[in-house]
C-alpha cells in the first residue's frame, strides 16, 4: 500500500524528481491547474476537488537544500536557502516535506492561542460567523496528514479545529433551520469553502423547492371573480409576501 | 395557464411523471368512441354524462377542463382528512402513500382548479413542516435507520435527502483519506492454483 496525498500528486510528483535539474519548470506550470478546476458535475465540487484548490494556498517553509529560485504561473518561489525561510504553495510544500527537504512553519491561525480565542469568539456571537481562514479545514487536513512532527502540540491543535469545525457545523444547521417560506434565506457570512461546498447539493435544491411552492401564478382577475370560492378564500393571502417579480 | 407556467416545468423530470397521477373527473357532457379506452369498468363505446372516471392530470387539463367538458374533483390525496393530518404534525405523515410526486402533483393541480390559492398554501405549509426534518435526519441520520426514513418522503424529497447525505458522506470519506490510498487488487491476492 503506497500512500499519496492527492490524486493529483503524481502529476506533480516529475516536478521534482531531479531537485536542482533544470526542465523542469514547464511541466509542473502547465499541468495541474486548469484541468479539474471545473469538472463540477452537479454544480457542487468533490471535497477532494475543495482540497485541490486549498493546495494553491501559500505557506512558509524552511527548507534544507540549496535550490535557484522557481519559475510558475503562478510567480516565483524561491530561492531556497537551508534554514532561511520562503513562501511556497501547500502542495510544493508537501511535497517537500515528503522528501525530507523542509520543515513546514505553521500559519498563524493554527495555533492553540489562536484557536481557542477563534472557538471562544465563535461560541459567544452565536449569530455571526468569525472570519478564519476560507480554506481551515483543507489546510489543517493535509498538515495533519503530512507535517505532524511540525506541529507543536499536534494533538490539541487537531482537537480544536475539530472542534472549531464542529461549532460552526452547528451553527450552520441553525442557520439553514430558520429557512422557510418568508424568509427564505438564511445569513452565513465567512463560510469557508468546505462548509460552502458540504450545504450546497442540499440547500440549493431545498430553496428551489420553497421558491416552486411559494410561486404563484398571476390571473386575470376576470377569471377570478367569475368563480367565487375557487380562488381567493380563506385568510391565505396574507402570507402571500414574496411574489415572483414580473 | 400561462405560457410561463408550462415553461418552468418543461424539463423537470418530475413534473413530467407527477403528471400521471391520476384525478377524479366529473364527465359534464357525454362522449362518444371513448368509453372503454378512458374507464376500465366501462362496457360501452360511449361515456353517458355524470360519469365519474379517474384520468391522468395531464390529459385533464386544456380542453378538457378549460371548456367544461369535465369538472375536476379534488382527488383524495388532498382531501381534508390529509390536510387535518399534516397540520397536526406534518413530520410524520407518509406523504408517499398519498402521492409519490405530492408537491409537483399539487402544484399542477392548482392550476388545473383556477390558480387555487388555498391548495398551493397547503403545498406550501406541508413543506416548510417537514423541511427541518428533511435537514436534520439528511445530515445526521445513521444508515440504519435511512430506509424508514426515506419510506415516508415523496420522491422529491428523498432526492433533496440524498444530495445532503451524499455530501455528509463524501465529506467523512474525504477525511478518513480513503480515496487516496491505493489498495492491491482483490485478484492479486487470490493464491494462484495449479
Amino acid at each position: 500500500m503506497r500512500r499519496l496525498h492527492s490524486a493529483s500528486q503524481k502529476r506533480r510528483w516529475c516536478f521534482l524528481t531531479d531537485a536542482g535539474g533544470q526542465p523542469y519548470q514547464k511541466q509542473a506550470s502547465v499541468t495541474p491547474k486548469m484541468v479539474t478546476q471545473f469538472s463540477a458535475k452537479s454544480g457542487h465540487f468533490l471535497p477532494s476537488e475543495v482540497e485541490f484548490q486549498a493546495e494553491d494556498e501559500l505557506i512558509d517553509i524552511i527548507p534544507n537544500f540549496r535550490l535557484d529560485a522557481l519559475y510558475m504561473i503562478k510567480g516565483e518561489f524561491g530561492p531556497f536557502r537551508p534554514q532561511i525561510p520562503t513562501t511556497v504553495p501547500i502542495w510544493l510544500a508537501v511535497l517537500l516535506k515528503k522528501r525530507g527537504k523542509c520543515s513546514i512553519q505553521l500559519p498563524e491561525w493554527m495555533s492553540v492561542d489562536e484557536l481557542t480565542s477563534v472557538i471562544g469568539r465563535e461560541q459567544e456571537y452565536a449569530a455571526e460567523f468569525q472570519p478564519v481562514h476560507y480554506h481551515y479545514i483543507e489546510i489543517s487536513e493535509i498538515l495533519f496528514d503530512c507535517a505532524l512532527n511540525d506541529i507543536p502540540n499536534s494533538y490539541k491543535v487537531r482537537a480544536l479545529v475539530e472542534d472549531l469545525r464542529e461549532v460552526r457545523y452547528g451553527k450552520i444547521q441553525d442557520g439553514l433551520k430558520t429557512v422557510d417560506n418568508r424568509q427564505s434565506a438564511a445569513k452565513l457570512n465567512n463560510l469557508s469553502a468546505m462548509e460552502v461546498n458540504m450545504i450546497r447539493p442540499f440547500f440549493t435544491q431545498a430553496l428551489a423547492k420553497f421558491y416552486r411552492l411559494g410561486e404563484r401564478d398571476v390571473e386575470p382577475q376576470s377569471q377570478a371573480s367569475q368563480r367565487p370560492g375557487a380562488a381567493g378564500t380563506g385568510p391565505a393571502p396574507q402570507q402571500r409576501v414574496l411574489r415572483r417579480p414580473r | 395557464m400561462g405560457a410561463s407556467a408550462i415553461g418552468a416545468d418543461y424539463f423537470d423530470l418530475e413534473a413530467i411523471l407527477a403528471e400521471e397521477e391520476r384525478v377524479p373527473v366529473l364527465f359534464l357532457t357525454s362522449v362518444t368512441g371513448v368509453g372503454r379506452a378512458l374507464d376500465p369498468s366501462c362496457d360501452d363505446d360511449d361515456l353517458a354524462e355524470g360519469v365519474k372516471v379517474d384520468l391522468p392530470q395531464w390529459l385533464t387539463k386544456g380542453q378538457l377542463s378549460e371548456k367544461r367538458f369535465v369538472e375536476v374533483r379534488t382527488p383524495k390525496c388532498f382531501n381534508e382528512r390529509v390536510k387535518k393530518d399534516i397540520q397536526a404534525d406534518p413530520g410524520v405523515v407518509n406523504l408517499r402513500e398519498r402521492s409519490a410526486f405530492f408537491y409537483a402533483f399539487g402544484r399542477s393541480l392548482c392550476r388545473i382548479l383556477d390558480n387555487n390559492a388555498e391548495l398551493a398554501d397547503f403545498l406550501l405549509i406541508t413543506f416548510r413542516g417537514r423541511y427541518k426534518d428533511l435537514l436534520l435526519q439528511s445530515h445526521f441520520a445513521p444508515d440504519e435507520d435511512v430506509q424508514a426514513l426515506k419510506r415516508i418522503m415523496t420522491r422529491e424529497e428523498i432526492r433533496i435527502f440524498e444530495a445532503g447525505r451524499q455530501s455528509m458522506q463524501s465529506f467523512t470519506q474525504w477525511r478518513q483519506r480513503k480515496d487516496s490510498i491505493y489498495n492491491m487488487a482483490p485478484i492479486l491476492g487470490k493464491k494462484r492454483k495449479r
